[in-house]
């Protein structure tokens, strides 16, 4: 009988998991467990890198090579691992904090240098294990453990975040639109480039909890009211999207070329000049 | 003129240039870095020949990112180095540590100017000698070193690729400002001289049950590359000898945190170097590294014609410090004179080595230009 | 011969005064064995601010690497003449481009006047061959420097085309050396 994918990619002596009952964050990973088998990659070819949050636990549980870096940083480690060895398949798993706040930086230049890692951000609107403080992509107006007077702070947009920072894959999906998280995630690993996933999941232990959201169940149940696909949304006046999620494929463009490919190309000039001398 | 022969393998080289062609010998394949006075040409020299030998250079967005990707690079197989300046440096503790902790095989040149904060972009000093020991948070080993010429430059960040190597952990050398621009005439070392090591790679069955924290007698754990067939976990959080956290666990947080010290404290005879100067008879002893170390040798000629036994010791290997080589010196010394460019930082660790009680004296400068030989001199001769 | 030696070669940047450096210190270091130290400094302007090069030469291993006395100073701007002169040696000479430097502040010092950037001009038609000529006067007149020695390390400094250039420009520069010295009999030994 053939193994079921979660035994073959996974490490069930590392499970159970310590996310908390109704956490999104282990739809998120079983969609990346998917999206990778749906890809065909080959296992001891496969890094997974992750920084610092509930999310970046995500890689303990798989049966890759795991990275588990400082907070913030594992794109840049990650950009390292691809770039020392570009035939492995890099995958970043992160959180929204991690990428978009203490990793800010690091999120956007790789994207504009479009190497190629695909980036699972596991975006649940505030850090949660530090016990639920606002994040940048906590929306205005909801309540933290930080900010218990409402957010006043804008939130980013991951996605356009990644579209304007150069980013040639970009995807948002929801842990209630699970069939296309999984597509969105193995476009990302298919496609040769920097790749950004949003996964919109749900902290109901602490952000559900103090903003009146209901339980881990009833967060995933309301996405679809919360969402939009971006191909209505193009339909929809600004108003109208207030407070809309868009999900669906931002960007998908092979324009750009690949970071390390084209590194690949200064080496060969730098050893045909070598050669010259020579 | 008489003319000397001399074999083409000497050359004209800056600080900086030594650098990265000492790290090229010994097989550097990767660098990551972000521009900063004075170390610059360290990276500009690194991206013009690591493509040529089929190497990888990388500018990254900062000094967090640069560690970041050497640490990522080395974990995927490759011989990597950053180099910095004491700014940098400071960005770099963060994931220093995780190199630590991680027991990560890489190379830090910290290419020291005035400081603290901007200080003097172009000046230089020794102002790192506390920060490349105790620069981040926790407990762990490292080894720094602190060349003394541009040949040393060469030899010692070859030489740092080496232990880096062997003993699973990275490697600090410290330029200053003043070596990493100035050029001097270095011999290149045949390859064999350099006695490139290469890390111990894993014999186990390829599988997941490979441990990349399980050491043999060494102490030092065989390191597999992501992509050649293990599959292996590796983490920033105190981790057992499968990689895995192990934070419920004060038996295996201890075994980890005591077993990445000891690997170290074993091999110290190997990693220890340092130099002594006119020691034999020597009544004072004049402690200096770097670039002072140079000077110090004058002064201590000069102070021998007025008759006053002088000597130098000089730790090559700052980090672990030559503690029981000076404290065999301090024993017979009457005074021991540290001289260095900073606040006194060398005279703190020589305080508080056994036999230095009372005997220590101290010469500093803090202005971002260099200690003079006439700076000891004076000193040498006030306390004779 | 004196067994420590020290050189400086000041202009304004683009004149080649780090090239000088390099290049003596390879004739020194590596063709004569010596050792040697070269510093180099630049003002803040990449392009036109006061920039020097400084040579140690010394028998032994050089412990301290700053020029403080040096004896022979190339100054090759009015600038570099005004500020890199003033810590001559008792004995040392300094040596001016008669075009660009018009006076020089330290009366009673040896003082060799040669129109440095017109020779070039004359010779090989470019005024960036100064720092070749240069080369070649410091080379007669720093007696710590072989002739050869230096010519063969302008030579392998440069592309094979420049070659017949440099070793005219070099040669031109050390002729109006050799005469500055026949005329009035050599100041610095």
């Amino acid at each position: 009988m053939e193994q079921h994918v979660f035994d073959r990619l996974m490490r069930d002596d590392k499970l159970p998991h310590m996310w908390c009952r109704g956490c999104g964050n282990g739809i998120v990973l079983q969609s990346i467990i998917r999206a990778i088998d749906r890809t065909g990659i080959d296992q001891d070819k496969a890094v997974i890198v992750s920084g610092v949050g509930c999310s970046s636990r995500a890689n303990n549980y798989t049966d890759f090579c795991g990275l588990h870096t400082t907070h913030g940083r594992p794109i840049a480690f990650a950009t390292g691992v691809k770039m020392a060895n570009p035939e492995l398949q890099v995958i970043v798993v992160t959180g929204d904090g991690d990428s978009t706040s203490i990793g800010g930086n690091h999120f956007i230049q790789a994207a504009r240098r479009n190497i190629d890692l695909t980036v699972v951000v596991f975006n649940n609107s505030n850090y949660g294990m530090t016990g639920g403080q606002y994040s940048p992509t906590t929306p205005v107006g909801a309540f933290t453990r930080t900010s218990v007077y409402g957010n006043i702070e804008p939130a980013f947009d991951v996605c356009r975040l990644a579209e304007g920072s150069g980013a040639t894959y970009v995807a948002r999906s929801t842990t209630y639109h699970v069939q296309s998280l999984i597509k969105y995630i193995a476009s990302g690993i298919t496609h040769k480039g920097f790749s950004v996933i949003d996964a919109m999941c749900d902290c109901p232990t602490l952000f559900g909890r103090i903003n009146g959201l209901g339980d881990g169940a009833k967060m995933i149940a309301a996405w679809p009211e919360k969402t939009v696909s971006i191909e209505k949304a193009g339909t929809l006046s600004a108003d109208e999207l207030e407070e809309k999620v868009i999900i669906g494929e931002f960007v998908n463009s092979s324009r750009r070329s690949e970071y390390t490919e084209k590194y690949a190309r200064i080496i060969e000039e730098a050893q045909r000049e070598r050669a010259d001398l020579k | 003129m008489e003319k000397t022969a001399y074999a083409p393998e000497y050359r004209v080289l800056t600080g900086n240039e030594a650098v990265t062609l000492g790290a090229l010998a010994a097989g550097m394949n990767f660098f990551a870095g972000y521009p900063i006075t004075p170390a610059t040409e360290i990276a500009e020299l690194a991206s013009e020949l690591l493509p040529k030998y089929g190497g990888k250079y990388m500018q990254m967005e900062d000094e967090l990112a640069s560690m970041a990707a050497v640490i990522g690079a080395s974990f995927a197989g490759s011989k990597a180095m950053t180099a910095t300046s004491g700014p940098g440096c400071s960005l770099m503790q963060e994931n220093l540590s995780y190199g630590m902790l991680a027991e990560v095989p890489c190379v830090l040149i910290d290419v020291m100017r005035q400081g603290p904060c901007q200080g003097v972009a172009t000046m230089p000093a020794q102002g790192d000698i506390m920060q490349s020991r105790w620069g981040t948070h926790g407990d762990h080993p490292i080894i720094v070193t602190a060349p003394s010429s541009v040949e040393e430059l060469y030899r010692e960040t070859a030489r740092a690729f080496n232990m880096a190597e062997k003993y699973r952990t990275p490697v600090m050398v410290l330029s200053d400002a003043a070596m990493a621009h100035m050029s001097e005439k270095i011999r290149i070392p045949a390859a064999e001289e350099l006695c490139i090591t290469n890390r111990k790679k894993p014999d186990v069955p390829k599988d997941r049950n490979y441990k990349p924290y399980e050491a043999d007698e060494t102490d030092i754990p065989p390191m597999a590359s992501f992509g050649d067939g293990y599959r292996w976990f590796v983490s920033g959080i105190i981790h057992d000898e499968t990689g895995f956290p192990a934070t419920a666990d004060y038996e295996k947080i201890a075994e980890k945190l005591t077993r990445i010290e000891r690997k170290i404290d074993w091999n110290i005879k190997e990693i220890e170097s340092y130099e002594e100067y006119r020691t034999d008879d020597a009544e004072i002893i004049i402690v200096a590294i770097g670039i002072v170390s140079r000077v110090a040798k004058g002064a201590i000629d000069k102070a021998r014609k007025e008759g006053v036994k002088a000597g130098l010791f000089r730790p090559i290997t700052l980090w672990p410090f030559p503690d029981e080589a000076l404290q065999k010196q301090a024993a017979k010394a009457k005074k021991i004179i540290t001289a260095e460019m900073n606040d006194g930082q060398l005279s703190r660790i020589v305080k508080e080595l056994d036999g230095t009680d009372g005997k220590i004296e101290k010469v500093t400068r803090n202005d971002g230009a260099l200690m003079t030989a006439d700076m000891i001199y004076d000193r040498i001769m006030e306390v004779k | 011969m004196k067994k420590h030696f020290e050189m400086r070669f000041g202009g304004t940047g683009g004149q080649g005064m780090m090239l000088m450096g390099d290049v003596t210190a390879e004739a020194a270091g590596i063709k004569e064995g010596k050792e040697i130290l070269l510093t180099k400094s630049y003002g803040p302007e990449s392009r036109g601010g006061a920039c020097r090069s400084e040579l140690i030469i010394d028998d032994e291993k050089i412990a301290y690497p700053v020029v403080s006395e040096p004896d022979v100073v190339l100054a090759m701007s009015q600038k570099a003449c005004d500020s890199y002169t003033g810590d001559l040696a008792a004995g040392g000479i300094i040596i001016i481009d008669s075009d660009l430097v018009k006076s020089v502040p330290q009366r009673g010092r040896s003082v060799f006047s040669i129109p440095i950037t017109r020779i070039a001009k004359e010779v090989t038609g470019k005024e960036i061959s100064a720092n070749v000529v240069a080369l070649g006067a410091v080379a007669v007149l720093a007696d710590v420097l072989d002739e050869e020695a230096m010519k063969e390390a302008v030579i392998e400094r440069f592309p094979a085309k420049f070659t017949e250039a440099n070793v005219q420009a070099f040669e031109a520069g050390a002729a109006a050396a050799e005469e500055l010295v026949s005329g009035q009999a050599k100041k610095y030994a």
